[in-house]
């Protein structure tokens, strides 16, 4: 039926019900008629579901018997399926970039539900433009980076080395680096550990031991990161004792510091008888099995006081060292806090414990065991607001009660413990150097909390512990697990595929003005031929955002597959009339 | 004045027959299936937070204790099992217990021998008494007056009779001084606060409120109120019946006996009645709320049965006139029991009867004073 040359793009155009989901707003018939219409769409079917086995093979024949070379489908969001049909392409020896995922769900049946007429139409304008586009398709090529097998790891901490040993189990050379004289991190600071109870220094002995025995494990302690250059695959760290580590990738595993009361809070800092709780939990650490001394006198009475630097409100709390407050929950003190008492109490069970929450947050496994544990102990626990603090007084603390129906209730207490929160550790340096992204709570950012909760958006790196967030010791463990796995992953094989949707030069066009150098957000991404005096790109290194194509007069920029010919057919495509 | 915190006071109200309220957090099913919470009051969650803190000061002067008649739901649908209905039946022995200056009150609630061994050696004081005085038939040639002056003998009487009334006294005071009912009366008339008070004592009414919006049916042979106004109005009847005997003798110089006798045989028999079904819910069915029943509270229901028993043996042998030593023993065993049921009337469960109503009157000043606010 095709009057096309064979060399000519034959499209094929599929119309995915999403089982209803699509169907039910949209006439998908009407759309696969319409779209097959186009001169260049060959074939133009609906189907209940593109993404099953039947309507991937529906694709793959299609292909196999030569009257397609070109792929639109129209369905849900292309964050859920694209890679899942360039694959069915790549299955029927087809190019998988000739391959166009069009978005008629998200974009049109979800959010037009009631107009139906409309939807439809707006369906076919999006499907015509995909066609549109992948007409003007080169047959694009994955960019291969080279991959280093070996790993940075930053941080000699529980999540380092925990990373460190999980990589090594699969073969990969590992640096670890550790800026303080000694590995192990705030390990080193615990007594035993929630919710098993075993002890942290055999746990780190444990650890220690197995770093040491690898043969594929360096460890350079008392040394930081001064330079970092090179992209994924290829990184070259230069570390303050001036040796360069070349890595294929990058495990953050910095951790984390103790928030410090600011100045006068809960008079910490001028009355002897205020302490932290990672004080506390030093000194549970020296004096195994004794009853509580502080300060040379015997405790008979201790009162908690929760959400010290965390959950923190502005005009409530002082302001930390960027002017912002800790408006996040450090997660992890309600839990230790709970695990300190019942320590206390098995040691001492006529030991007095006050506890002063906001809210208890015992999230984790076997973290409520502990907290009901606690409560059977005997603790007696008071609730207050972020806005009526309790009061450290003379041998009292006074607090607003929420439990007493807001009564005021005065608290004997011969020690007051804040349970202090955690803030991101002093690598500012370090993560303005690698440039990477940061949320709101100063904690590194991951790409996505669910999909890639280990991996940051700079490629190659990736993270693990209380760099990203607060996390306890079973958390951290998972992380630098999931982290380690996502590396053996990525250094697999001698290359690390990269989309190959990055800018590109045309040097005939290129007048080597430089006016895009300055619009390029990824260092080494774009550059200047000192030679040529032309611009060139470091395809490994863009991220294809497009910023220097806007700004090249001469127009000698573009983007492989989202190019501005492509823009202009889709423009097109999507303004012309529905017939109704 | 900030509540003060007492963690050692729990165990304590242990004693007294409270669950292991530390158990509960605070979720409220017993103040939500409480026929008598009211809205705006943490009934009975205040009184269990309160126990949690030891916040002593608040526990002895709050009403809350007397507003609850223990019919046991909270305790029922309490999901840690705090038990606060045993919770509150404990808080009304605390408080009763501490109006005593002595502090054998306490001792009385808490050491279930010492209270059993003070009752005996009372039982024994009072009757060597009833025996050796002139009269007694029992060993006619014992007689006090042979070893001591029978005027030492009144005046250790009258003595012991004058720090007794001194004693309750110093209860009542404390009584009315921990309750802080005066500040509610400043400046109020307390007639109409007194009137709903005596309706609320003749009729029982918030208890009968709070059996009437029960989830669970109650049997009229197990029901609590029916059996308290069992005992209260014998016990009532009975003082009427003695008064007017004794006003006839008094002021006729002889005894009508029919309407004394009437008024005493309804009396007595409601309040064996009202006793007996009292003992015998706590024995033989224990429900939620008479689950902790102390030996202090069953030692009033024993006294209390056994004075019913021997008073209506004695109506017989008085009515039929038969002479026989066993008789006498009786009279003896019923004489020094009543004499010990009043010797102890103020450290013991039968310092309810001044306790509830001054509670209740404490309650309707404060409800009519918002009321009026």
């Amino acid at each position: 039926m095709s009057n096309l040359e064979p060399n000519e793009p034959h499209v094929g155009v599929y119309i995915c019900h999403c089982g209803g989901n699509i169907s039910d707003v949209i006439d998908v018939k009407r759309v696969a008629t319409e779209l097959g219409l186009h001169p260049n769409v060959v074939i133009s079917r609906e189907f209940p579901f593109m993404c099953s086995d039947a309507g991937q093979k529906l694709v793959i024949e299609d292909i196999r018997s030569g009257k397609i070379n070109r792929v639109v489908i129209a369905a849900c969001s292309p964050m859920l399926h694209e890679l899942t049909f360039r694959k069915t392409l790549q299955r029927a020896a087809l190019n998988p970039f000739l391959y166009e995922h069009v978005n008629i769900r998200e974009q049109a049946s979800w959010v037009h539900k009631g107009d139906h007429e409309g939807a439809t139409q707006k369906a076919i304008r999006l499907a015509r433009a995909g066609v549109e586009k992948i007409l003007l398709q080169d047959e694009l090529e994955e960019i291969q980076a080279k991959a280093t097998k070996h790993v940075l790891v930053i941080g000699g901490g529980p999540a380092g080395l925990k990373a460190a040993l999980n990589m090594a189990a699969r073969n990969l050379r590992v640096t670890l680096v550790e800026k303080s004289s000694r590995l192990g991190g705030h390990l080193h600071e615990l007594d035993t550990l929630y919710p098993s109870g075993e002890s942290a220094s055999a746990l780190l002995a444990k650890l220690l031991a197995q770093v040491n025995e690898s043969p594929l494990i360096t460890v350079v302690v008392g040394t930081t990161v001064t330079a970092w250059d090179g992209f994924v695959g290829n990184f070259t760290a230069t570390l303050s004792s001036g040796a360069t580590v070349n890595a294929g990738a990058v495990i953050m595993a910095t951790g984390y510091d103790h928030v410090i009361p600011a100045g006068g809070e809960y008079n910490y800092g001028g009355d002897p008888r205020v302490t932290t709780l990672p004080k506390l939990i030093e000194h549970l650490k020296t004096s195994a099995g004794k009853p509580l001394v502080w300060n040379g006198v015997p405790v008979k009475s201790v009162a908690f006081i929760h959400c010290v630097g965390s959950r923190q409100t502005e005009g409530v709390h002082a302001p930390q060292a960027d002017g912002k407050v800790n408006d996040y929950c450090s997660r992890v003190c309600c839990t230790a806090a709970l695990h300190s008492i019942n320590v206390l109490k098995a040691r001492q069970p006529d030991l007095d414990i006050y506890d002063l929450y906001r809210d208890i947050r015992t999230y984790g496994r076997g973290h409520e065991a502990i907290y009901e544990q606690a409560s059977k102990n005997g603790v007696l626990f008071f609730r207050f607001t972020e806005d009526a603090q309790p009061e450290i007084r003379e041998h009292t603390v006074v607090v607003k009660d929420i439990l007493t129906w807001g009564e005021e209730v005065e608290i004997p207490a011969d020690l007051v413990v804040l349970v202090t929160g955690i803030k991101q550790g002093a690598v500012g340096e370090l993560i303005d150097m690698m440039k990477l992204p940061v949320s709101s709570d100063r904690f590194l950012q991951e790409a996505h909390p669910k999909l890639r909760p280990v991996e940051v958006a700079n490629n190659g790196f990736f993270l693990a512990g209380n760099c990203q967030a607060p996390m306890d010791l079973v958390e951290s463990s998972a992380a630098a697990g999931a982290a380690a796995s996502k590396i053996a992953a990525l250094l697999s094989k001698d290359y690390i595929p990269l989309d190959p949707y990055v800018a590109r030069i045309d040097s005939e066009k290129c007048t080597g003005c430089e006016a895009c150098i300055p619009e390029c957000s990824y260092t080494g991404a774009l550059f200047m031929n000192e030679g040529t005096k032309k611009a060139e790109v470091n395809a490994a290194l863009c991220k294809g955002c497009g910023a220097c194509v806007a700004v090249c007069a001469p127009r000698a920029l573009d983007l492989a597959g989202w190019s501005i010919a492509q823009m202009e057919a889709m423009v097109d495509a999507m303004v012309t009339e529905v017939p109704a | 004045m900030a509540i003060q915190i007492n963690p050692k006071l729990l165990p304590d109200l242990m004693a007294y027959g409270a669950g292991d309220i530390s158990a509960c957090f605070n979720c409220g099913n017993c103040t939500a299936v409480c026929a008598l919470s009211e809205s705006g009051a943490s009934f009975p969650r205040r009184m269990i937070r309160m126990g949690q803190l030891g916040a002593k000061k608040e526990l002895l002067s709050a009403a809350e204790p007397w507003l609850c008649y223990a019919c046991g739901e909270c305790s029922q649908t309490c999901p840690r099992a705090a038990e606060p209905a045993e919770y509150m039946a404990s808080l009304r022995r605390f408080q009763i217990a501490h109006l005593d200056p002595t502090g054998m009150g306490r001792l009385w609630f808490k050491v279930p021998a010492f209270a059993l061994l003070v009752s005996l050696a009372l039982i024994g004081v009072f009757g060597a008494f009833m025996i050796s005085v002139k009269g007694s038939k029992v060993f006619p040639e014992w007689l006090f007056s042979n070893i001591v002056a029978y005027e030492a003998i009144h005046h250790v009487g009258m003595i012991v009779g004058a720090v007794l009334v001194v004693l309750l006294l110093m209860s009542f005071i404390t009584l009315v001084r921990r309750s802080g009912i005066l500040p509610l009366l400043k400046g109020r008339n307390p007639l109409g606060a007194l009137l709903w008070l005596g309706k609320e004592m003749v009729t029982m009414k918030r208890h009968g409120d709070c059996e009437a919006k029960s989830v669970k049916p109650i049997p009229k042979h197990k029901d609590p109120r029916l059996i308290h106004l069992g005992i209260m109005w014998g016990f009532i009847g009975l003082a009427i019946a003695t008064s007017l005997d004794f006003l006839f003798i008094y002021f006729l110089g002889f005894t009508v006996v029919w309407p004394a006798r009437i008024i005493g045989t309804i009396g007595g028999l409601a309040m064996l009645a009202g006793v007996s079904a009292a003992i015998w819910r706590r024995v033989a069915d224990p429900e939620a709320g008479t689950r902790h029943t102390r030996f202090a509270d069953g030692w009033v229901l024993f006294f209390l049965w056994v004075l019913a028993v021997t008073g209506f043996w004695l109506e017989v042998v008085v009515t039929i006139r038969v002479q026989n030593i066993v008789h006498d023993w009786v009279l003896i065993l019923h004489a020094a029991m009543a004499m010990e049921l009043v010797l102890l009337f103020g450290m013991t469960k039968m310092a309810h009867v001044i306790y509830r109503p001054f509670m209740l009157l404490k309650y309707r000043l404060e409800q009519t004073a918002v009321g009026n606010g």
